[in-house]
């Protein structure tokens, strides 16, 4: 076995690893949704509140190293006029945008409503209200499109599309 | 812009595949110490349900998964002849070791888990800091252990599968 480590290889690694940890979690999400309503609707708020912690401390900070290390491949392969290259960064900003600006609100948003509608239940069967129904809906529908995104965009990888 | 000739290969398709589930199986699990960190500090009572979901999601995503990760690493390393190659031969005793892993102790573990949290928070009045108790953290130690060696080796072989020794 000769290894052969370069930098170039090294930092794909990177990218690819990134991507494994930033995004992987998402997809356990509507396992996750159905586990919990199914079994103990009061843990609600603590799963948004999970999420949003997980937004933060996890997809961003990997979405950020893999939009680090796709420049520096970028570069070294002289592919920036390549479809695929310019898809993935298009991609990057568009899911870091959601994670800034629609879903950490949200979760946020969504933790209130279930804290509350908990509550409000005293300690009988927790009814979820209408409103809080409706946003987890609008969240899950948008999370399902980034998912199909994020999967997307790895065959785009793959493939080189456009190279 | 460059036009996107979507030219499809088979083998483009199968690997694309191979790493949408390694993404799918593996993604989770690096989530989990924040998860756990954040549920014993902010929301205890969700620490049953959440073993729980550790169970189903390994049960229902990552076994399938795994499968087709083997599935589509077959045919790459036989198109590819690549079957005498350290990287292929790497990945394949990693997904076995892997899958034993979490068959054989993370999935017990995370059930341990859940009825010594479950068995606490029925003892816990609500009152200050919750304290799991002693099978509980025990459970827990494995899992970290057990998880972290897992992802470890997840790592290294997205490493090996990138340089191909």
């Amino acid at each position: 076995m000769a290894p052969a480590v370069t930098f170039y290889t090294f930092v794909l690694a990177a990218h690819i690893a990134s991507i494994v940890i930033a995004f992987g979690v998402t997809f356990a999400y509507p396992v996750m949704y159905a586990v919990g309503l199914k079994r103990e609707r009061r843990t609600m708020p603590g799963f948004h509140r999970i999420q949003d912690s997980v937004g933060k401390f996890v997809i961003s900070p990997f979405l950020l190293l893999a939009l680090l290390c796709g420049i520096y491949l970028a570069s070294k392969l002289e592919a920036w006029s390549d479809f695929y290259v310019q898809w993935g960064i298009g991609v990057i900003v568009v899911l870091g945008g959601l994670g800034g600006a629609f879903f950490s609100p949200r979760e946020r948003r969504l933790a209130e409503l279930a804290d509350r509608d908990v509550g409000a239940s005293g300690v009988g069967e927790v009814t979820f209200s209408a409103e809080y129904v409706a946003l987890r809906r609008q969240v899950a529908s948008v999370g399902y499109l980034a998912a199909a995104l994020v999967l997307l965009t790895i065959y785009f990888m793959v493939a080189h599309t456009g190279a | 812009m460059a036009a996107p000739p979507l030219a499809v290969t088979g083998y483009d398709v199968v690997m694309a595949v191979h790493i949408m589930a390694v993404v799918i199986a593996f993604g989770w699990t690096f989530a989990l110490p924040l998860v756990f960190a954040v549920a014993s500090k902010r929301d205890p009572r969700t620490l049953p349900v959440l073993h729980r979901i550790e169970v189903q999601v390994s049960r229902w995503m990552l076994n399938p998964a795994l499968v087709v990760i083997l599935a589509a690493g077959i045919f790459l390393a036989s198109d590819g002849h690549h079957w005498s190659e350290f990287f292929v031969q790497w990945g394949l005793a990693a997904i076995i070791v892997i899958g034993g892993l979490v068959g054989a102790v993370l999935m017990p573990a995370s059930r341990r888990a859940e009825a010594a949290v479950s068995a606490d928070l029925a003892a816990w009045s609500g009152e200050g800091e919750f304290q799991p108790g002693a099978e509980y953290l025990a459970a827990t130690r494995r899992l970290t252990i057990v998880g972290s060696i897992a992802s470890g080796l997840v790592l290294l072989t997205i490493l090996f599968m990138t340089i191909k020794p």
